[in-house]
């Protein structure tokens, strides 16, 4: 038995073989144009560049589109591999199983952050016309070309490392000790969370964009031991489970893919801002309403399951 | 320029054009339309197969002795009573009838409802039956020199489970399967907790070295691996057949294309950019593989569930088993799946053929 035979981590991998191939072909204009491109020659070497940059940027936003729905489903077939797995019970177990499971999964998250960055960038660039941060853009995308042919690296080294004899801890070993940074206690971790939100809408306001790329990191990891730790015991109604992948399932109405999304997409709005303005110095602080907008919708939404269970049962866990 | 006008052209153009991409619409229908019904096929009897387990106890428990199976006895169901954890154990009758006449075995389960003198079959046994001339009724034969005589009361639709099963109850089937009154075939352990299962499916052979003890869990993950192993194998060939389909698009497409110069040549003067033909060119795309997905979809829901999938259920199911009916089962997952696996693939052939053709010099096509 191996993990390759099942159907949905078949058609993960060749799904992700199809995007490195286009994104070979593009990264090998790229290549091109970044060595010869001069906006101003007017021969048919520069046209036929010109020509060529519509391709890579028709790749690239397909690859966008079809990398947001692969982290996705990259998700789904962690829980496809629980009953494989001996011991998981949830996508913890899968992706605890090996070295190279919580690196991939930030790693994805993080490719899908400078994507986003990437069209933003290909945005204002198309809009300039004479195409002024081109270069620049393309810089950015060898670097993230050279970063998605490590994580196809790393996702086959993840999934050929799974054991399916060793048993493998599920959350509720994984998580059962608090480990919190600094010592601190759950409750702790839940003040600064909301203090961290606060400052950011605040920031937002008189669009700081520097304070507020950093609170938006801050953020992301206080809010990921916020909700595993104590908005997460709220989705389960159970003080002990602790999990930040269970919610993901059926039994809580796929609860957590709207939990996490809300984050990360007001995350990204948070930071890339600041990202755009270091790489082609331009301002684009418009982003931050949306930052303010899905990080509140992601607080209103923690915050709802922590209510309705005061209401529900008069207590807090 | 994506707003509603630009859409609107897009589907008129392509239902002008719809017969340049019938070729492809048919051809990738037909790609889908294979792997649906055969992922409908091999995930309907696995539900059949777990839906048959939930009825069961948490383990199953079997006598062996020299490595053949033997039947248990009133001794062991009170030796497993005293396990703690352990509510209730269930002896349970079953096994084979060698209907010799036609040299095969039909599996004998208990149906306490029915009387001592009927018995329900299922359609492919009924078959078997009527060809030997049993229409109404059938005659056990026992040894040393018995006939037990059972009129069919119903017969019952074949799944998987069911498709070689005569259902009787437990005093008939006592004594089709010669069995004493206080013999079993195997137990049924009912454990109300479910985390006391594991332990207590290693505590058993301690008790009972020759016991062969089958957790539900267990069974479970063994038909996972079955048909994930079916299923995946499947899916490797077939990336095979959808690569080579690719190439054959990709040229097909091509080379359509290439007779539409004029056309884009036209659009392009009037204003189109280059990323206008290729948006359109994408959406048209879109709008025939999504088609395609959905009819070959019913089309295969049809096949399967309403004509019992002929021909491709003779992969999963053997010569004997023709009567059986799939139950119907929707997987939204599944779908998923089959989208991503085709029409990803499908809309990244045909990226260069559209920017090759958007890209065509103006005054060069209209020559």
């Amino acid at each position: 038995m191996s993990v390759f035979l099942l159907d949905s981590l078949v058609v993960f991998l060749f799904i992700e073989l199809v995007i490195l191939i286009l994104n070979v072909i593009s990264e090998v204009i790229v290549l091109r144009i970044l060595r010869y491109w001069d906006f101003d020659a007017s021969n048919s070497f520069q046209y036929s560049l010109e020509r060529q940059n519509y391709l890579v940027n028709t790749i690239i936003s397909f690859t966008i589109a079809v990398k947001i729905i692969l982290f996705i489903f990259f998700v789904k077939s962690l829980d496809d591999l629980t009953p494989l797995v001996p011991g998981a019970m949830c996508a913890t177990g899968v992706i605890g199983s090996n070295i190279y499971g919580n690196p991939l999964l930030l790693y994805k998250i993080f490719i899908l952050f400078l994507l986003g960055v990437w069209m933003i960038i290909n945005k204002l660039d198309l809009a300039s016309k004479k195409l002024i941060f081109l270069k620049k853009k393309y810089y950015l995308f060898t670097v993230i070309f050279i970063m998605i042919c490590i994580e196809f690296g790393l996702e086959i080294l993840f999934f050929t490392n799974i054991p399916l004899t060793t048993p493998v801890f599920c959350c509720s070993v994984v998580f059962v000790v608090e480990n919190l940074p600094f010592d601190l206690t759950t409750i702790d971790i839940v003040y600064i969370f909301y203090a961290l939100f606060i400052l950011t809408i605040v920031s937002n306001y008189y669009k700081k964009i520097s304070i507020s790329f950093i609170l938006n990191i801050l953020l992301m990891f206080v809010a990921y031991y916020s909700v595993t730790y104590y908005f997460g015991t709220y989705v389960y109604e159970e003080p002990n489970h602790k999990c930040p992948f269970c919610f993901l399932q059926k039994d809580y109405n796929y609860v957590g893919y709207f939990i996490w999304g809300f984050l990360f997409v007001g995350v990204f709005f948070g930071i890339s801002p600041y990202l755009i303005y270091s790489i082609i110095e331009k301002n684009y602080e418009r982003l931050l309403k949306y930052n303010t907008l899905f990080l509140s919708i992601f607080t209103a939404l923690c915050s709802f399951f922590v209510i309705k269970y005061y209401i529900e049962n008069g207590v807090f866990l | 320029m994506l707003n509603k006008n630009f859409l609107n052209f897009s589907v008129k153009l392509l239902l002008k054009e719809k017969g340049d991409y019938l070729f492809s619409f048919i051809i990738f229908g037909f790609i889908i339309f294979i792997v649906t019904s055969v992922l409908l096929i091999s995930e309907s009897i696995k539900r059949d197969l777990l839906v048959a387990l939930q009825n069961e106890g948490q383990i199953i428990v079997k006598n062996t002795k020299g490595g053949r199976y033997y039947p248990l006895n009133d001794n062991h169901i009170d030796s497993l009573l005293q396990v703690s954890g352990v509510d209730d154990v269930i002896g349970k009758v079953d096994g084979y009838y060698n209907f010799a006449q036609d040299r095969r075995f039909f599996k004998i389960a208990v149906d306490d409802d029915l009387n001592d003198t009927s018995m329900v079959v299922s359609k492919d046994i009924y078959k078997i039956l009527k060809d030997f001339k049993y229409e109404k009724e059938f005659n056990f034969l026992i040894p040393p020199k018995n006939k037990l005589t059972l009129q069919i009361k119903d017969v019952i639709d074949s799944t998987i489970i069911s498709n070689n099963t005569i259902f009787v109850n437990e005093y008939i089937a006592r004594q089709i399967l010669q069995m004493e009154e206080d013999e079993y075939s195997y137990l049924d352990i009912v454990v109300p907790n479910s985390d006391e299962i594991e332990n207590i499916a290693l505590i058993i052979p301690r008790i009972f070295p020759n016991f062969l003890v089958l957790p539900n869990y267990e069974i479970e993950a063994d038909y996972d691996h079955l048909y994930y192993y079916k299923g995946g194998i499947f899916m490797i060939l077939y990336i095979v057949a959808l690569i080579s389909f690719f190439i054959l698009l990709k040229n097909q497409i091509s080379s359509v294309y290439g007779s539409k110069r004029k056309e884009i040549a036209i659009l392009r003067s009037i204003g189109f950019s280059i990323k206008d033909i290729i948006s359109l060119k994408f959406i048209q795309n879109f709008l025939v593989t999504v088609g395609a997905y959905f009819t070959a979809l019913m089309l295969s829901y049809a096949y399967v569930f309403v004509f019992n999938a002929p021909l491709l259920r003779n992969i999963f199911l053997g010569e004997i088993e023709k009567e059986v009916v799939f139950t119907p089962i929707f997987d939204l997952k599944m779908l998923v799946l089959i989208f991503i696996f085709t029409v990803v693939p499908y809309l990244a052939s045909i990226l260069i053929p559209s920017w090759r053709l958007a890209i065509e010099d103006v005054s060069e096509a209209m020559k």
